[in-house]
């Protein structure tokens, strides 16, 4: 369940991410005031009264304004939600650097080839700015899956329990708390170990595949 | 794979006689004007040879020209474009000013095949198989084809400069605008690329050649421009180039 919550809102995170930094890069003023307002309101929020407003709540504030009861089984869902939009706050921020660190002189020998705009970032822009980002969107990834655990705050049905909270299930009946926490310790660090290896991976086999300097 | 030379163009289709016209055309900065009232006529098949020391404004004039850098006063003829200060290219002409840049700016993460057929597929819209073979013969041309799978960081400045070339070449440009295209380079590239420059002068290419080595241009060039203290003169004369001056530091 924890590798489920980290993929589903790591994927989130990143078109949520996406589309903020579409925004900010916006010739339109309103749109890049959205992007800025999207990224200080989820960057600078915490994640657990993020997690308590949209678990407890928005259920509350919708049966008020609607009369109606908020339907039954959407807290995993909106701790995803949540935590996709506390991580792509992020993650526009570090794709934002990426697209400005991308050398204009590249954007002028793409315009002078007949580009369009839209051409020079998807052709141009965008792919230069993963491979300068690569490493700092890595950390962002494992960061998110370590703040699946902040989901603990929140009562999730069982099955639908991440790790640590599962531990913490047990430890209740157990009364033994060093194993199960040591246990859902192990499966973090794996997760973070492997995932950060991918990607790292990934990031020096491109550098090498180019024949840049790493 | 094998090149099928016969269903690629050879010959840079042009708009008509007059190919550049340059009217009063100025540019300014925050500290001053950095040229004002350059004109000057570029005619099919002529090569201007544009001179002048470091800092005198020949790359900007040249990102006029290409429409990367916008100008404050004067006017613009592009082939049958009329361009006035302060006003965008229209979309249709890039991809038609062929612009080789001083430090070649080759897309780091593309192949050199890759970088050749960009422009083609996104701009000249032709298939996967056709930008492959229209690119693969201008490589050939410019005796870099066995490159292709090659990344820009693994080449030598002399191979980066003449992809750079080819890729320019490829789009069918009616203008060619190369900027210092020896800059950066040790003799012996620097003579490789000098070669490539002049085989086009011969062949006919429209070129603009900004340039520091005046051997080059007084063999390429049909025309000698000189910018120098904001102005810009210009002459048949190649004799126009000994009023260089270099300031001493």
């Amino acid at each position: 369940m924890t590798m489920l919550i980290a993929a589903v809102s790591g994927l989130g995170a990143a078109i949520i991410g996406f589309l903020v930094l579409q925004c900010r890069c916006s010739a339109r003023g309103p749109l890049r005031a959205l992007g800025v307002g999207f990224v200080m309101t989820f960057r600078n929020l915490p994640l657990v009264p993020l997690l308590l407003f949209l678990t407890f709540g928005l259920p509350g504030l919708w049966t008020a304004l609607s009369g109606r009861p908020f339907p039954r089984g959407l807290e995993l869902t909106l701790v995803i939600l949540g935590l996709a939009l506390n991580t792509a706050a992020y993650l526009a921020e570090i794709m934002l650097a990426g697209v400005t660190a991308v050398a204009p002189q590249q954007v002028a020998a793409a315009r002078s080839l007949g580009l369009t705009p839209g051409a020079i970032r998807r052709c141009v822009i965008y792919p230069q700015a993963a491979r300068i980002v690569a490493p700092a969107l890595a950390s962002r990834f494992i960061h998110n899956m370590k703040n699946s655990t902040v989901a603990l705050v929140v009562p999730l049905p069982v099955d639908v329990m991440e790790v640590v909270g599962q531990a913490g299930r047990i430890a209740g009946q157990t009364f033994s708390w060093a194993e199960p926490l040591i246990f859902a310790a192990c499966v973090h660090l794996l997760l973070a170990v492997c995932l950060g290896h991918v990607l790292n991976r990934w990031a020096s086999l491109e550098q090498a595949r180019i024949g840049a300097t790493a | 794979m094998r090149l099928d030379l016969a269903s690629v163009p050879t010959e840079l289709p042009v708009p008509s006689t007059m190919v550049l016209r340059l009217d009063g055309v100025g540019k300014r900065f925050d500290a001053g004007p950095i040229f004002e009232r350059v004109s000057f006529n570029l005619r099919r098949r002529e090569v201007l040879a544009l001179c002048g020391v470091s800092g005198s404004g020949k790359t900007t004039l040249i990102k006029i020209i290409a429409g990367l850098v916008g100008f404050d006063e004067g006017r613009l003829e592009i082939g049958e474009t009329d361009v006035r200060a302060d006003v965008r290219y229209p979309n249709e002409l890039y991809g038609k000013i062929g612009v080789i840049f001083q430090d070649h700016n080759l897309f780091p993460h593309l192949t050199v095949l890759g970088n050749v057929t960009l422009g083609l597929r996104e701009h000249k819209r032709l298939s996967v198989r056709q930008a492959k073979e229209r690119a693969l013969f201008e490589l050939e041309h410019m005796g870099v084809a066995s490159l292709a799978d090659r990344y820009p960081a693994t080449l030598s400045g002399g191979e980066r400069q003449r992809v750079a070339i080819a890729r320019a070449l490829a789009m069918d440009p009616f203008l060619l605008l190369l900027d210092e295209p020896t800059a950066n380079l040790d003799p012996e590239r620097a003579e490789e690329v000098c070669e490539r420059v002049l085989a086009l002068a011969e062949s006919g290419v429209t070129m603009v050649l900004v340039t520091h080595n005046v051997i080059l241009a007084r063999q390429a060039a049909s025309r000698f421009a000189l910018l120098q203290d904001g102005c810009c003169t210009v002459s048949r004369e190649p004799a126009i180039l000994d009023r260089l001056r270099y300031r001493r530091v």
